[in-house]
């Protein structure tokens, strides 16, 4: 076995270290700290070490005493996440991996198990489970159905603890149940409750336009109103691509919200990585943003805007392409750089190893 | 605000979850991965794809102890990132622990399943004390430094070296013992 696949297994071995451990690891105090061993130089010190102590201490002791005050210690500086930025790398050269052709599950993945809930019967057997949708979404009660819940061992590709459970389909308000639908299971499975309702999204959603995709999935009620992560690429003369990152604020985020839920254009077919390329071919600029919408996807999805006037989703593992025009692409790229620029870095090269950045990375095919 | 607390903000679908995840185990997040990665915008995306993943998996997940389940998440996150990106450039603290524990498994012709070798070193880990055990996870898993070990148990560094290295040899009998052969 060369050194790379050595790393690799004591890597992924390593992970599959029980949960314990590592909980107990992280809580551990060593029982009685013990000195570490003195050498004879260090008792040689102590005397002059203990002038300096005193010293040191009378140097911040009498300022208090004088001011009749106690020193304040500095406030520490709290770091705080308002919005969380998901990496991923989408240049034009990785279509293949983008709509989903490349991934390797097993590779992307960064959970050891995660529990898979799949409904097995009726129209709704393709969907994909997702979030927990608030309840006051919920519509009418479309019937019931079959669901399998297991854990899938990731690295191992392995199944384990299925049960079969029952659950009921429900409407969201609003959102064709083409596009999704939610449950409420009547059973415990492997890791779900009977009190939430679950969202279950249609990855092969089959509308013909950009205004459909908004509607069917009620975007102008679901669509976040925050942009996780706003990158744009360009393509240089020289065949150079830059990616610059953007950070946009809250009044930038409505507006290009606002944009996206405006454009209209028809939905293209996209049967292979070489059908994009040939749509996109003679852009130079790429805007890259990470939305969250729970009916569309689990809960992030990629949009990417060409400046030749077409528009990607990627959810789910899926590509869907619009043709919103080459005005409304440019308009919003315009938007988008108007926001302050975070970073410039050269693309990087990930030509085998995109990571699609939807949950199905975390979930089997 | 307890762990507890926060899980239920997960289930509540609150963004605040995320927030105080970050909070109360961020930067302990981000030495963890920065000790696999040593890069600080690998360390931060990792641990944000570690956030995301949280946010994906809870509920219906319900992890009895959120912070060692979004740490293993992290490690796994940024051994995904390491193996991604740093196929030539050896420079991590992870890089000296994994050559390290590769001495036990010196010369194999084929590649024993990560099954098996997770469950020989569960069944290891099962075998030693508490105090070696938390000192080889802390090694291993965590990558933390012979120094870093050495402060936290209040020994010499040398007397860390020895002790590990006596747990490797106990291991790869272990391992042997389970026809992981050598």
């Amino acid at each position: 076995m060369n050194k790379e696949a050595e790393r690799r297994t004591l890597s992924h071995a390593l992970s599959g270290i029980d949960l314990r451990y590592v909980e107990e690891a992280d809580r551990f105090v060593a029982p009685a700290k013990q000195q570490t061993e003195r050498h004879p130089w260090a008792f040689r010190l102590l005397p002059v070490a203990c002038v300096c102590a005193i010293i040191a201490v009378g140097a911040i002791i009498v300022p208090i005493l004088k001011n009749g005050n106690l020193l304040t210690p500095p406030a520490t500086e709290q770091q705080t996440v308002g919005d969380v930025a998901f990496s991923g790398e989408f240049p034009w050269r990785n279509a293949q991996s983008l709509m989903g052709f490349g991934a390797s599950e097993k590779e992307d993945a960064a959970a050891v198990q995660t529990a898979i809930e799949r409904i097995t019967d009726g129209k709704y057997a393709s969907y994909r489970a997702g979030h927990v949708i608030d309840e006051a979404y919920v519509g009418e009660k479309l019937g019931e159905v079959t669901v399998q819940s297991y854990w899938y061992h990731v690295w191992q590709e392995q199944e384990t603890d299925t049960v079969y459970i029952r659950a009921e389909v429900y409407a969201i308000d609003r959102v064709s149940p083409d596009a999704a639908i939610c449950v409420r299971y009547l059973e415990k499975g492997v890791a779900n409750t009977t009190t939430h309702y679950y969202i279950y999204t249609n990855p092969a959603w089959e509308g013909a336009s950009w205004q459909s995709f908004c509607t069917s999935f009620d975007l102008a009620s679901h669509l976040s109103s925050s942009i996780t992560q706003a990158s744009v690429f360009t393509r240089s003369e020289s065949g150079e691509e830059l990616r610059t990152r953007y950070s946009v604020g809250e009044e930038d985020c409505a507006q290009i919200r606002a944009r996206l839920l405006s454009f209209t254009g028809e939905r293209k077919a996209l049967n292979t990585a070489d059908e994009l390329e040939a749509y996109i071919a003679d852009s130079q600029e790429q805007g890259q943003l990470f939305l969250t919408a729970y009916t569309v996807a689990n809960p992030l999805f990629a949009v990417q805007i060409f400046d030749n006037g077409y528009l990607l989703v990627v959810r789910e593992g899926e590509a869907m392409l619009f043709a919103i025009g080459r005005e409304s692409a440019q308009s919003l790229l315009l938007c988008l750089k108007q926001a302050p620029i975070m970073s410039v870095t050269p693309s990087d090269d990930t030509t085998d190893q995109t990571r699609v950045e939807t949950s199905a990375a975390f979930r089997p095919a | 605000m307890s762990e507890w607390e926060i899980v239920e903000l997960f289930f509540a679908r609150n963004e605040d979850a995320i927030k105080q995840t970050e909070e109360q185990y961020g930067s302990l997040c981000r030495r963890l991965a920065f000790r696999i990665l040593n890069d600080e915008r690998d360390a931060e995306e990792c641990v944000n794809d570690a956030y995301l993943t949280l946010w994906n998996t809870i509920p219906p997940q319900q992890p009895s102890s959120l912070r060692a389940y979004l740490l293993r998440i992290v490690r796994n996150a940024s051994v995904t990132r390491y193996h991604f990106n740093t196929a030539q450039k050896r420079n991590s603290l992870y890089d000296v622990a994994l050559d390290e524990l590769a001495e036990v498994l010196p010369a194999m012709p084929e590649e024993p399943s990560e099954n098996a070798l997770a469950e020989g070193l569960n069944a290891f880990l099962e075998s030693l004390s508490e105090s070696d055990r938390v000192m080889f996870v802390r090694r291993y898993w965590y990558s933390e430094s012979v120094k870093e070990l050495s402060e936290c148990f209040g020994k010499s560094q040398h007397y860390i070296s020895v002790r590990l290295s006596r747990m490797r040899q106990a291991l790869k009998k272990t391992l042997s013992k389970r026809g992981i052969h050598l």
